[in-house]
């Protein structure tokens, strides 16, 4: 049978007929009362909400894979021991990126849009994370604490109120180890070394402003990601008469260029580095005693202070959820990030909204996580948790903390000046 | 004048590092025709091989032959079992190979000894201090590179130019058929190429774990710079590839001093447009024999 042009039209009006009627039927059925049916927060059910993270399992930047492992074991002890957060166990889902920005894109919108999470949770990575983070303000998605120290996170909340800093700003961690380097080498030379992008940047930027005209910045060298190493930018500070040398790199750039200048140069010049490469990794990879008497800054608990009962816990958390030996900088790092999450979701209350959550997020006021240096403290104007620290100089392999807690509460990396320091 | 020798020396020493691991992907270039872009990681993987055996209480020198021999008959069964099965086909497929085996040995690497980097090294053949003249230092880290890095440069040499063995895989990477007609056993030298190229490449990789350390991204960036070393002089020249290893060590280095420092960090773009220049002049590299074909 076939039919014609005419014909079909007939038909489809007709069903388009019937389809109406049907709709209208139903509708009718509404007389009786309905059930009143809000629109359903994603990720979130009676007894569970669901989180997620986009992080590096593998690729270039693997080993900072343990942080989300150490997160997704805090989230576990927290189900298994107080049985979640306000009657709602804790799901998280961890998407491996492997440091690709293209890919960070495409499992966040599964994420988002296929797993419904609630909220994004630490996501890591600087170039990976900026090309999430508006896409996750426009659809309104909670884009807790981030898993770099980059100004882009907390630098204007106004304009981004989803999104969350964790660790010290790069400007305000500068800004304190340049105070150290001011009082503790006036009148001599001062040799810079970043890596050449925002996350070199804004350190440089908050070590100038710590530094003031206290000493000559007589050299200033940059690395690309790509370097091998750092020996000759070593050997151009050396050769500039350098005295101090302040250093913002991965552990990976940072161990080649403490390496060089002790072992190649027989140079014993101090260094004062980002508290990205103060950890155990650069440890492993440059030797204990390269690296003895190099300052930073620390704000959480370490590793190695297992007297403390709050680490000891730490450790026994990794054996028993992690299935690790011990913990470390990262996995302590995890667990800060996990009980930071566990305090907002407390605060929102078990009527969950993701407004809620974030209300919750930027109201914590004086809180201290378990292994925390210093109170956390958010606010409306104030997205970034942690603001100081204390200096921490390696002793035997290991940083141990010097003087007194250095702290700029409150004060956007924008505008930040040394005068923002209190003791 | 002292910064000029300074960057010299260590412009050497971190080319050297270039050139041997050039040397060993100029090996298995010869050997089977691909470019084994899994160089580098098959080098690290070689490297946790001697962390592992360093860490059940071996020695530095015996966990080193140890992995030299696992490393050759690594490379040699990779040939066997998995390049072989592309060869003569097309090109397309041995790099497709080449990229499948980064994989393979990144993800092995990973999965079996973490991400964690490890402790290894500088050992004793590489540490204690400099020795200075002047303002000019050379430390026992970059010397212990340089003399190995020779010592290998010599045996390989010897090896190839000085043994009926040598010949034959000379013979081989020349013309199969001809090599096959007078009797040497092809398949086997291929493995062999294959074998002696990765076991090269783990010299590399333990020196480069003396200055860099050892994790699973140390080669990461070595082998980019070994593969234009290798370009540089001639894919099929070994010794275009230690030429070309320490052209673009001390290139890098004397890019960045004497560059203006407001460009920023130019050092790795003169020296890859050091290596564009000499393409454009000598498209198969410095000591490459342009391919002929008799038709």
């Amino acid at each position: 049978m076939t039919l014609s042009g005419k014909a079909w039209t007939w038909v489809v009006a007709g069903l388009l007929a019937v389809m109406f009627l049907g709709t209208a039927c139903v509708e009718g059925v509404g007389e009786f009362p309905a059930p009143v049916e809000e629109a359903p927060v994603p990720g979130v059910t009676d007894d569970e909400v669901v989180l997620g993270t986009h992080t590096s399992l593998t690729g270039p930047v693997a080993v900072y894979s343990q942080i989300a492992l150490a997160i997704n074991a805090y989230f576990e002890y927290v189900n298994e021991t107080k049985g979640g957060v306000n009657g709602r166990t804790i799901k998280f889902l961890i998407e491996d990126d492997g440091y690709s920005p293209p890919k960070t894109v495409d499992l966040v919108r599964k994420l988002v849009e296929e797993d419904r999470i609630f909220a994004l949770v630490n996501g890591f990575g600087t170039p990976t994370h900026l090309q999430v983070v508006d896409y996750l303000q426009e659809n309104g998605v909670p884009d807790l604490f981030v898993a770099t120290g980059a100004t882009e996170w907390v630098k204007d909340p106004e304009a981004r109120p989803m999104v969350f800093g964790s660790i010290p700003n790069y400007v305000g961690e500068g800004i304190i180890l340049g105070q150290h380097i001011a009082e503790t080498y006036p009148g001599l030379k001062l040799g810079l070394m970043s890596q050449n992008d925002d996350f070199g940047a804004d350190g440089m930027t908050g070590i100038r402003r710590g530094v003031g005209d206290a000493l000559d910045i007589v050299g200033e060298e940059t690395h690309e990601v790509l370097d091998v190493d750092l020996a000759s930018q070593v050997d151009r500070l050396h050769a500039a008469g350098v005295d101090v040398i302040a250093i913002w790199a991965t552990p990976q750039h940072f161990a080649t260029a403490v390496k060089h200048a002790r072992l190649n140069l027989n140079w014993d010049v101090p260094f004062v580095l980002s508290l990205v490469s103060a950890n155990e990794l650069t440890v492993l990879l440059a030797g204990p005693e390269v690296i003895e008497g190099t300052v930073s800054l620390g704000y959480l608990k370490s590793a190695f202070e297992i007297d403390d009962p709050d680490v000891a816990k730490h450790h026994k958390l990794v054996q028993d959820y992690m299935g690790g030996e011990n913990g470390n900088t990262l996995t302590l790092y995890g667990q800060y990030i996990g009980e930071l999450v566990e305090e907002s979701l407390r605060r929102a209350g078990r009527d969950l909204t993701r407004e809620g959550l974030i209300e919750a997020a930027e109201s914590i006021t004086d809180f201290w996580c378990s292994i925390c240096l210093g109170p956390v403290n958010t606010s409306p104007t104030d997205h970034d948790p942690v603001q100081g620290g204390f200096l921490v100089r390696a002793e035997g392999g290991r940083w141990v903390r010097f003087g007194d807690l250095v702290t700029y509460e409150g004060v956007l990396p924008g505008d930040m000046m040394v005068e923002d320091l209190t003791r | 004048m002292d910064l000029f020798l300074q960057q010299l020396i260590g412009g050497i020493a971190s080319g050297s590092m270039f050139a041997i691991l050039a040397l060993g992907i100029v090996l298995i270039y010869r050997s089977t025709g691909t470019l084994n872009f899994a160089q580098g990681q098959m080098a690290m993987f070689s490297m946790f091989v001697a962390w592992s055996a360093m860490s059940t209480g071996m020695g530095f020198w015996p966990a080193v032959l140890l992995t030299l021999l696992s490393a050759l008959a690594m490379g040699a069964l990779v040939e066997w079992l998995i390049v072989r099965r592309v060869e003569g086909t097309s090109d397309l497929n041995s790099l497709i190979v080449a990229m499948g085996l980064f994989l393979i040995f990144d993800g092995l690497a990973l999965y079996i000894w973490g991400p964690l980097p490890k402790s290894f090294g500088p050992f004793s053949f590489f540490s204690g201090g400099a020795s200075c003249v002047g303002g000019v230092c050379i430390g026992r880290l970059n010397l212990g590179i340089l003399v190995v890095s020779i010592v290998t440069t010599v045996l390989l040499y010897l090896l190839f130019q000085c043994t009926r063995f040598g010949l034959a895989l000379r013979a081989t990477a020349l013309n199969r058929l001809a090599s096959r007609l007078v009797g040497i056993p092809v398949g086997r030298m291929l493995s062999t190429g294959w074998g002696l190229g990765t076991a090269v490449g783990a010299i590399a990789g333990i020196l480069a774990a003396q200055s860099l350390g050892l994790d699973i991204r140390t080669m990461f960036f070595v082998v980019l710079f070994a593969l234009a070393a290798a370009v540089l002089g001639g894919l099929d020249s070994p010794v275009g590839a230690v030429v070309g290893g320490l052209i673009i060590g001390v290139v890098k280095n004397l890019a960045g001093t004497y560059t203006p420092s407001s460009v920023g960090s130019i050092d790795l773009a003169v020296a890859f447009a050091v290596i564009v220049l000499v393409l454009m002049v000598r498209p198969n590299g410095i000591f490459g024999r342009p391919v002929r074909m008799r038709v």
